[in-house]
């Protein structure tokens, strides 16, 4: 018996195997690996915490980028005449369908964005400049912990970002407006909402005080708030309240939750709602559907 | 199986608005036997369908049986898609039900116009990832045979012909056995003999059981069908057996039946079409 | 099920991974102390202190600071570097916060005070204790060479016995703190480096004025006439007369001088000593001995001469033996307030020589020395001593000035060329080096070993190795102009200032050589070089200073707000600014997008990056635009003609109302007239308009 999960995984392996063989998603991982690696040779290497400040601000774009190049289709636009339809045809929840684009793609963007950082972060020892062999050291420069966490936090931030634009790609049902609609949130992930909170501020309608916490209700904002206070930790940072921690996180998961939710809430609606109706055959053989008018 | 249809079918055609047809032998014969395939799988009791303000389908009353081929003819923007969609429970209706009788978790098996596969998947990876969506194994080497696609089974579907994509739509539909196969315009651009084989299966598909109920504009495909029906501006403006069709014209072939009933009316509706 | 395959591969590395949130991945908690010679040191003590505390075996408290943001352990010699360093913004955002400080604990040795006062341990070593938990016995009667010493202990009761025994008063850590930072360095602005260079000016200009009283002592004895020899003539001199040397030669010149009398020949091209080739011509043993007006040669080769009364047991014996003895033209021993002036000497070794002796002036006074500079010594020679050497030229020879424990001593308005050294200082603190000249030296003006409070002000030079090079702290290095040599400017100090300087058309412009940035270099004019700049050792150093960095010519960016500083961080020694004088195209890149990213986040902890420049407010415009504009027209002019520039900038600008260079009548040996007397820092803008 075929369960709901073993269809969004067979869902997922579809999903996985496509990217995996079609050219453009596999130039543009090389592409998203090339400059990230880039970044950080030129950023010098010195260490694990100034790559990942380093990094930070490319990795808010880039993932993003990568993220609407890997989901902006894989929902909606172009497949609602020729294979959702049929996808609806078998016996299979939304929920289940949504689910297994968004772990097929995300198994693939998360894992490159995991991958690449790491590698960023291995290089640091090898090709970084040379410590003075005869002066002492101390874990000045950040341990390889703190570069972890920023890695893993860029692949949930890779993960929101992603959810959001299948959530995109659900909502808009042809090609054309699915790339607008996708672009519009890379702009709005990365710019507009700090943009917002900038003119909030200057304006008066919020404070700085509650600024903190309104930074969490952008991902990138709640991506740049927990790498801060997590990683890098400056000075400022330290005292940052850990609610405000928790805040961005909460941020983040209401993100991924909510963009995946509406994604399966629009990639079909559900036939059954009014007017077709499925009779079981085996239980009143053929009587349903003649005498229903009785 | 295909001489006791006609009879069916002109009973169907005869009682439109009518809910008079026999059902003794569905009464007769529990599900899974031979002659399960001729009872009525699928009905629509007053069917309507908008769009925005468009009436594309109005009062479509309508029973298929298993085992038989209905081609659903008519001009571009008569509401064959839409019928189709309806039927396959892809779409919600304005007005009336769809009842489709389900013996599997697969009701409907569609095919829609322009199928379209993940262009670097192999046939046999493209039928597995949908058979895998069942609840039981099936397998997809025989549904490859049935649709003649087996010596293509690992070829890519980027090295597909039209035809060949058309029939792995088709195997896709068949998939899971189930009752109705809604296929839409499956021969459409397709060369003659072509489109002849894909008829062809499509009764060798009926003939294991389903109804199949398959939208057309080509009339040599509608000659071999069970059963005919004619759409016009989202009325069944006939309905029968093709010769019944022809008789009842009072022509002498189903291309001049078919210009008698809509053929006035196509060049007005040529310029209006709905698209769905 | 390759999907669920990688999923569960994915999720299991990211639930590893995420551990790294519950686990402290910052470089917190407790530190091990590093081996004391693994540090970074920054140290209270000069080079000349330390040795003596070496030496004589003396405690000198230490500390070991491990910062969040610099990857090496740094070492302090003494507290007052470490307080002021803490208490340094610029520092913090350089080195993060110091996440752990250990200081010496001298609960665990046996404390003695030496005869001189000085703070040594008789038995057992100091450890370690943490600074939150040490408590520290301050103004007790124990020192440390060159100031007083903070003693710290783990222990308030043993810091208590050691304050009932020495005196002083027992304080904890933010205690000390606030005590160090009130009697903290002088800030580094250029200010309070000219007033340091006014001060200095005034006491030159006293014992110039002290010192030239000498030629007006009454002639009791003439050479040739009262006198057959020069040696007799002295020796027949009262106390305080002048001894006249008439024009011509006088060989086997081999004299002594003990008594206070002044030796005036007729002029440098008319009177000649020639002394034995043997050793000095000259040797005076008393204060108050004056020598002008003659030319001396004949001096001997010998470099070290092996048989001189020196304390062999002193740390610098061998410097005094083989440097402040080697054959001289004249050499001065125990003669405070003598005086040299327009005497010629030629020699293969030192010219003159002096040795404990303060107060002595020399001046107007020509040196040939032998070419190349390895054949040479020292020109003049100053050790132990605080001397004036002013108004003169040094040609050829080893160094022009060296100075060995010549504290105070004022060097200015001399000129020097074709040697290795224009002016040496080696253990020599709060000099003052001004108006000078230097072309083809190997280095114009260098400061060696770690000495404190330099001046190093408005000098010129061309055509050399590099142009100043100071080392120590607390120094200032200002108004310095340095064209055409290989590296103008080299920092290689700690917590000095380099402001107003013109470095232009070297082959470096700034070289930034030690491994902990503390110095500020702002408000130069960078022009022309081959490189702006190069700093290959330690992290990054950001060059600016209060929001006002270097004008780095051709630097990319605008000043909207006018208010002088580009709106963009310039990185002198990046791949890409540092062509931005010579190839303007680079611009373009220079302002995209990848760029502005990697150079903001390279400001962000400059403490962890390696090497290189960064100036995060870059001059719109030249801060001396006329000196800049005298070198650019003529590089090969005169030196003297573009430190005369400097009163263009004087008048153009209002900033900076003092002008710490000469004006035009001094800058030449022409006169010393009373310019020389008037504190350069006073000097009204009026006089250099011109």
């Amino acid at each position: 018996m075929t369960t709901d999960r073993d269809r969004l995984f067979a869902v997922a392996d579809r999903e996985l195997v496509t990217m995996l063989r079609t050219p453009q998603y596999v130039l543009v991982a090389v592409g998203f690996v090339v400059v990230v690696l880039g970044l950080a040779v030129a950023s010098g290497l010195t260490g694990y915490v100034p790559l990942a400040v380093d990094l930070l601000a490319p990795v808010e774009v880039l993932v993003p980028l990568l993220a609407v190049a890997f989901g902006y289709r894989s929902l909606g636009a172009g497949t609602e005449t020729t294979e959702r339809p049929v996808l609806r045809t078998y016996p299979m929840p939304r929920w289940a369908y949504v689910g297994g684009v968004y772990v097929g793609r995300a198994v693939v963007v998360c894992s490159l964005v995991f991958a690449t950082l790491l590698v960023a972060g291995v290089l640091v020892p090898f090709l970084g400049p040379e410590g003075s062999s005869v002066v002492a050291t101390h874990g000045g420069e950040g341990s390889f912990g703190a570069y972890l966490r920023f890695v893993v936090l860029a692949t949930a931030y890779a993960a929101v970002v992603l959810a959001a634009v299948l959530a995109v790609s659900a909502v808009t049902s042809t090609a054309r407006t699915a790339v607008a609609a996708a672009v519009a949130l890379f702009v709005l992930v990365t710019v507009g909402v700090d943009l917002a909170f900038v003119g909030a501020l200057a304006s008066g309608v919020f404070g700085p005080e509650s600024l903190r916490y309104l930074q969490a209700l952008g991902p990138n904002g709640a991506f740049r708030g927990l790498v801060l206070t997590l990683v890098v930790r400056t000075v400022d940072a330290a005292a940052i309240p850990s609610s405000v921690v928790v805040a961005s996180a909460i941020g983040l998961a209401v993100w991924l939750t909510g963009a995946l939710a509406l994604a399966t809430a629009f990639v079909w609606p559900t036939p059954q709602e009014r007017g077709w109706e499925r009779v079981d055959a085996t239980a009143t053989p053929g009587e349903d559907v003649e005498s229903s008018e009785e | 199986m295909s001489d006791a249809d006609p009879e069916v079918a002109a009973d169907d055609a005869a009682a439109a608005d009518v809910e008079t047809e026999s059902h003794e032998d569905t009464e007769s014969a529990p599900v899974g036997e031979p002659d399960a395939a001729s009872r009525v799988v699928a009905r629509t009791d007053g069917l309507g369908v908008r769009f925005d303000d468009v009436q594309v389908l109005s009062g479509v009353d309508l029973a298929v049986k298993g085992g038989a081929v209905t081609a659903v003819v008519g001009a571009n923007g008569s509401g064959k898609s839409t019928l189709l969609r309806a039927l396959a429970g892809l779409l919600e209706p304005s007005a009336g039900t769809v009842r489709v009788v389900a013996e599997d978790v697969r009701p409907v098996g569609f095919c829609p116009q322009d199928p379209r596969f993940r262009p670097h998947f192999t046939v046999d990876e493209t039928l597995s990832f949908y058979a895998s969506l069942l609840d039981a194994p099936v397998d997809v080497d025989e549904t490859l045979e049935l649709v003649g696609l087996d010596a293509v089974a690992d070829r890519r579907v980027d090295a597909l012909s039209g035809g060949m994509i058309r029939l792995l739509g088709i195997a896709q539909a068949v998939l899971g056995d189930p009752g109705l196969l809604v296929l839409d315009e499956p021969a459409s651009g397709l060369d003659p003999s072509l489109r002849a084989h894909i008829f062809a299966t499509l009764r060798d598909v009926a003939a294991t059981g389903p109804a199949v109920v398959v939208a057309t504009h080509h009339l040599s495909g509608a000659a071999n069908a069970d059963r005919v029906l004619v759409l016009d501006d989202g009325d069944v403006v006939a309905d029968g057996t093709p010769d019944a069709i022809v008789d009842d014209a009072g022509v002498d072939s189903l291309d001049a039946a078919f210009t008698a009933i809509v053929g006035d009316e196509l060049a007005v509706r040529a310029g209006t079409e709905v698209e769905e | 099920m390759a999907a669920r395959g990688a999923l569960a591969v994915l999720v299991g590395v990211l639930l590893v991974s995420s551990s790294v949130f519950v686990t402290d991945v910052g470089p917190t908690g407790d530190v091990d102390p590093v081996p004391f010679d693994d540090t970074i040191v920054l140290t209270d003590l000069t080079d000349a202190e330390r040795r003596i505390a070496e030496e004589r075996e003396l405690a000198v408290p230490r500390a070991e600071v491990f910062y969040s943001r610099y990857r090496y352990v740094v070492g302090h010699v003494g507290l007052s570097s470490l307080v002021a360093t803490l208490g340094d913004d610029a520092h913090a955002r350089q080195f993060g916060e110091p996440l752990d400080i250990l200081v010496s604990n001298y609960a665990t040795a046996t404390l003695a005070v030496t005869d001189e006062g000085y703070l040594a341990t008789t038995d057992g070593y100091a450890s370690w204790v943490a600074v939150e938990n040490a408590v520290f016995v301050v103004n007790s009667s124990a020192r440390r060479p060159g100031g007083p010493v903070v003693v710290p202990f783990s222990e308030r009761d043993a810091a208590r016995a050691f304050a009932s025994e020495y005196g002083g008063d027992v304080v904890d850590w933010p205690g000390l703190q606030v005590r160090e930072r009130d009697r903290g360095d002088r800030p580094l602005a250029v200010e309070p480096g000219l007033a340091l260079a006014a001060d200095r000016h005034a006491w030159a200009d006293e014992a110039t004025a002290d010192a030239r009283r000498l030629t007006e002592r009454p002639v009791s004895v003439v050479v040739g006439e009262d006198a057959p020899t020069l040696a007799a003539a002295i020796a027949a001199a009262p106390p305080n007369t002048t001894v006249r040397v008439p024009a011509g030669n006088y060989s086997d010149v081999n004299v002594t001088v003990r008594k206070p009398v002044t030796i005036a020949g007729a002029g440098a091209n008319a009177t000649t000593l020639v002394g034995t080739g043997n050793g000095s011509v000259l040797r005076v043993l008393d204060a108050r001995v004056a020598v002008t007006d003659l030319a001396i040669e004949g001096v001997g080769e010998g470099k070290g001469v092996p048989n001189v009364s020196v304390d062999t047991d002193a740390w610098d014996a061998l410097v005094m033996r083989s440097y402040a003895h080697a054959a001289s033209g004249i050499e001065f021993e125990n003669a405070n307030g003598s005086y040299v002036a327009d005497v010629h000497v030629t020699t293969p070794s030192n010219g003159v020589t002096v040795r404990y002796s303060d107060g002595v002036v020399v001046e107007r006074v020509h040196v040939d020395g032998r070419s190349p500079w390895l054949e040479g010594f020292m020109s003049t020679l100053a050790a132990h001593s605080r001397v004036v050497i002013q108004e003169s030229t040094f040609d050829g020879g080893r160094d022009g000035v060296y100075m060995h424990v010549a504290d105070g001593t004022v060097v200015r308005g001399n000129d020097f060329r074709n040697l290795r050294f224009g002016v040496h200082e080696m253990y020599t603190s709060e000099t003052l080096v001004a108006n000078n000249v230097v072309t083809d030296a190997d280095t114009g003006i260098v400061v060696m070993t770690r000495p404190e409070r330099n001046v190093v002000l408005g000098n010129a030079v061309r055509d050399s190795g590099i142009g100043v090079d100071v080392a120590g702290r607390s120094s200032f290095v200002l108004r310095n102009v340095a064209v055409e040599n290989d590296i103008g400017v080299t920092v290689g100090s700690y917590r000095s200032l380099y402001a107003e300087n013109t470095v232009y058309g070297n082959g470096i412009g700034i070289s930034g050589s030690t491994l902990v940035p503390t110095n500020a270099v702002a408000r130069n004019d960078v022009v022309r070089n081959d490189a702006y700049a190069e700093a290959s050792l330690g992290p990054v150093r950001v060059w600016s200073s209060d929001g006002r960095g270097n004008y780095w010519a051709g630097a990319p960016g605008t000043d909207r707000d006018g208010d002088g500083v580009l709106e963009r961080p310039f990185q002198p020694t990046g791949a890409v600014d540092r062509h931005a004088e010579a190839v303007p195209s680079v611009h373009v890149l220079a302002r995209s997008p990848a760029m502005s990213l990697l150079r903001a986040s390279a400001a962000e902890m400059p403490g962890l990056r390696s090497e290189g420049v960064l100036d995060v407010a870059p001059l719109a415009a030249p801060v001396r635009p006329g000196v800049l504009e005298r070198v650019a027209a003529a590089p090969d002019a005169d030196p003297r003609s573009w430190l005369n520039a400097t009163a263009d900038d004087a008048t153009r600008s209002n900033a900076t109302a003092n002008d710490a260079t000469r004006s035009n009548a001094t800058l030449g040996r022409v006169a010393v007239d009373d310019t020389v007397t008037r504190p350069l820092v006073e000097t009204p803008m009026e006089v250099h308009r011109t």
